[in-house]
């Protein structure tokens, strides 16, 4: 016979430290194969309100029969926030038959104790790694001779079903399960808790699978899960906190209902915008067509026939040449693709545009529209619109010139020649004339005079 | 307490036992060639396995809670899915049914206990007709049993993980490890923060290297997921999951990147902590239901190379 005394919990990672009589068990010895069953998977924490739970398994590996007495309850991990599987507890485990005794139950209910102080802070771990203090608690156990004191017998029962399992309601677990011990021939694996509700929650979870019995009349009940399906509550020592958390949870679901309903809400409009300039899109699709069909019609229209394309200003009259103006500087200003000397040359351009159009020094007029032709070149500015006024600008100033030639009278001699050209003279005086063609105009009237009174 | 009598053979407890001898084990209650057994047949079943691979606390359990709840009660209209019952998925659906029901309460789903294999069945049938039904398998396992893997713990699985990989090669099932590694690893006494990084980069790269070395066959039909689970305890909404990877686990990330790895993080959604008598509980007030809908899709494509939300060009349009 061989006993053991394991202490067990998830302190972080679940931890198992186990000692014999001599010392420490290391993890090469092969009852650690099994000791996964310290960590229960059926009958397990889930709520802060858990009571103690009593165990007792009795099994068998390839070589071994086991016994195995553990009492547990909830301890959280050091660094977790996890209430369900948080557990902690002591267990005896033998090579012999562990009874299920008021001994054994206070000697782990002491150890578990011991095992608190030492390494919770009210009901969670403070310490990832627990050996030196249940070596401690070890220690004291071996010193005062308690591992003589667990009580066992020699034959193990293992029930053919392995998985078979039973739970009871009791008063007391330390003291009320001692009559219970009996129960492990037929099944594998007892339970005892005097929390009925976490009785209940455990087999709504596994339903036949976790069977439990309570005392009614002095007979053993089988619970049936149609009599009970009570919510179970969260009971709170404290009970302003649980209230306040209460309320933080109304809190935040009612401010997350807000954001949700605000989020769909975006989500529908988002979605209804782009519907509505999808379906713009869509209107406009056979608009834009019809008028691209008619542009391209336009296009080949003006190609076939050039007089009428870029050149609609042509038909403009001379009175119109400012709106003409705009509309070459609009049209480049359309088209942010100019640099710097391009905008002072078009600048310029403009300014002797107007000048070209209010100049009626028709001498003057032509060195403006020199200056105009150099910078329109520059920029690739079609000036035809203007070819008709220069033409007549150039001839006006040819026949002045022509007019003002000294020489000209000279030849005339006759007296009507001489009265025609007279009358040249004074038309041209109408013109708009340099200061110097004045003055010959003026001196050329009073010789054609003066010849006419000598012919005379 | 003297007077009380046991009149056990008039109780149901007789009859209970009788009706126990008809009770079947549960999977991880089997021995190890029978669990192998069970794995071989999934190449049959057309099923694809997930295992999600992490240390205690990492969010396993959570990310399968939040996958599962989603399945159920998202609003996503793209695929139903429906649920094995009967063994070996027997127990993975009570553990389904339990997770669904914790989220409904804004618990956290219980820490798996050692020596668990809770395999969920889940078969996923998409909304539309012409891409194919999706048979899975997700395998839940206990931290503790994984973190074995680890050089300091012993370099291998329990012998119940192992007869899994041995069960799933003999026909080269396909299986999809996701890697699920949280943003804030969980602190052991007198540990820094960078040295919970850095045991949490060893695990994983431990394992990938076992996989490597020791299970080349398994390594063939295996596909990766890495996944930054607790990404709602991120400060930095512009951290993008890579440059997490690439910084706080270097060794996987060196190890995948070149590999054809899906990355990712998770949330399983916003925490509200409170502390009531000395215990710190933590209760899920905003379900995140985006993450889920993101792995399901990716999961879908990866498995099955179609993707469940391919729009028509018409349906692009139209949004």
């Amino acid at each position: 016979m061989k006993n053991y005394l394991v202490f067990f919990g998830k302190s972080q990672d679940f931890t198992i430290e186990v000692f014999d009589v001599n010392g420490i068990v290391t993890e090469s010895n092969p009852i650690f194969n099994s000791l996964h069953l310290l960590e229960s998977g059926v009958f397990t924490i889930d709520d802060p309100s858990n009571k103690e739970i009593l165990a007792k398994y009795n099994f068998a590996d390839d070589k071994q029969k086991y016994s195995l007495l553990k009492l547990y309850s909830l301890a959280q991990a050091v660094d977790g926030t996890r209430i369900s599987g948080s557990i902690y507890g002591v267990a005896f485990l033998s090579t012999s038959n562990l009874k299920i005794s008021e001994t054994n139950n206070k000697l782990l209910k002491s150890l578990k104790e011991e095992f608190s102080k030492l390494s919770l802070n009210k009901r969670k771990f403070n310490k990832s790694n627990f050996r030196e203090d249940v070596f401690k608690i070890w220690k004291a156990f071996v010193t005062q001779n308690y591992f003589d004191k667990i009580k066992t017998t020699q034959r193990i029962n293992i029930a053919k079903n392995q998985v078979n399992l039973k739970a009871f309601l009791v008063d007391n677990i330390i003291l009320s399960s001692v009559k219970f011990d009996n129960e492990i021939k037929n099944t594998s694996r007892l339970y005892f808790s005097n929390d009925k509700e976490h009785l209940i929650r455990t087999h709504k979870k596994w339903g036949d699978k976790f069977t439990f019995f309570e005392n009614t009349d002095d007979k053993l009940i089988k619970y049936e899960s149609v009599k009970i399906e009570a919510k179970p509550e969260v009971k709170s020592e404290s009970g302003s906190d649980s209230i306040i958390n209460a309320y933080e949870v109304k809190i935040f679901n009612l401010k997350y209902k807000k954001q949700k309903i605000s989020k769909k809400y975006k989500r529908a409009k988002k979605r209804f915008n782009k519907k509505i300039k999808l379906l713009s899109i869509i209107c406009l699709l056979p608009l834009l067509s019809l008028g691209i069909f008619f542009f391209n019609d336009n296009l080949i229209f003006d190609k076939e026939n050039p007089e009428n394309s870029t050149n609609t200003i042509t038909k403009a009259k001379e009175g119109e040449i400012i709106l003409e103006e705009k509309m070459v500087q609009n049209s480049l200003s359309n088209f942010n693709i100019l640099n710097n000397d391009d905008i002072i040359i078009l600048s310029n351009l403009s300014t002797n545009l107007k000048k070209f159009n209010s100049t009626k020094d028709s001498n003057k007029s032509l060195k403006i529209f020199d200056a105009i032709r150099r910078d329109s070149d520059y920029l690739h500015i079609d000036l035809s619109y203007f070819d008709k006024r220069y033409n007549a600008l150039k001839l006006k100033s040819e026949q002045i010139s022509k007019l003002l030639n000294s020489k000209k009278l000279d030849s005339i001699n006759t007296k009507d020649q001489l009265k025609s050209y007279l009358e040249d003279l004074g038309k041209a005086n109408k013109e708009k004339l340099s200061d110097n063609q004045n003055d010959i105009l003026r001196e050329l009237q009073k010789k054609t005079r003066k010849k006419i009174k000598d012919a005379n | 307490m003297s007077d009380f009598k046991l009149n056990i053979e008039d109780s149901n407890l007789e009859n209970d036992n009788n009706d126990s001898t008809e009770k079947r084990e549960f999977l991880a209650d089997l021995d190890i060639q029978s669990i192998a057994r069970v794995f071989t047949n999934f190449k049959k079943e057309n099923r694809i396995l997930i295992i999600p691979i992490g240390f205690p606390q990492a969010g396993k359990s959570l990310l399968l809670s939040s996958l599962m709840y989603y399945s159920r009660k998202g609003e996503d209209t793209l695929f139903k899915t429906n649920l094995e019952d009967n063994f070996p998925f027997d127990k993975g659906r009570i553990a389904v049914d339990e997770m669904i029901k914790y989220f409904n309460e804004g618990k956290l789903y219980e820490a798996t206990a050692k020596n668990t294999l809770d395999l969920i069945g889940i078969n996923l049938e998409p909304s539309k007709n012409n891409i194919p039904n999706l048979n899975l398998a997700f395998l839940d396992l206990a931290g503790e049993d994984i973190k074995k893997i680890k050089l300091s713990e012993g370099l291998n699985f329990t012998e119940k993980i192992s007869a899994v990989f041995n069960g799933l090669k003999i026909d080269n099932s396909p299986v999809i490890f996701t890697l699920i590694t949280p943003y804030r690893p969980a602190l052991l006494d007198n540990e820094t923060l960078q040295s919970a990084h850095d045991r949490e980069d060893t695990l994983h790269y431990d394992f990938l290297n076992y996989i490597e070395m020791n299970q080349p066959h398994l390594l063939k039909s295996s596909k990766f997921f890495v996944i930054v689970s607790q990404w709602d305890n991120n400060p930095n909404e512009n951290e993008k999951v890579e440059d997490y990877i690439a910084e706080k686990r270097p060794s996987i990330y060196n190890y995948v990147k070149n590999k054809n790895v899906v990355w990712g993080e998770y949330s399983i959604g916003k925490l509200l902590e409170s502390e009531i008598n000395g215990l710190k509980i933590q209760e899920i007030v905003r379900i995140n239901r985006d993450y889920p809908a993101r792995y399901w899709k990716k999961l879908y494509q990866i498995c099955t190379g179609k993707e469940l939300d391919k729009k028509t060009w018409l349906q692009k349009l139209f949004g």
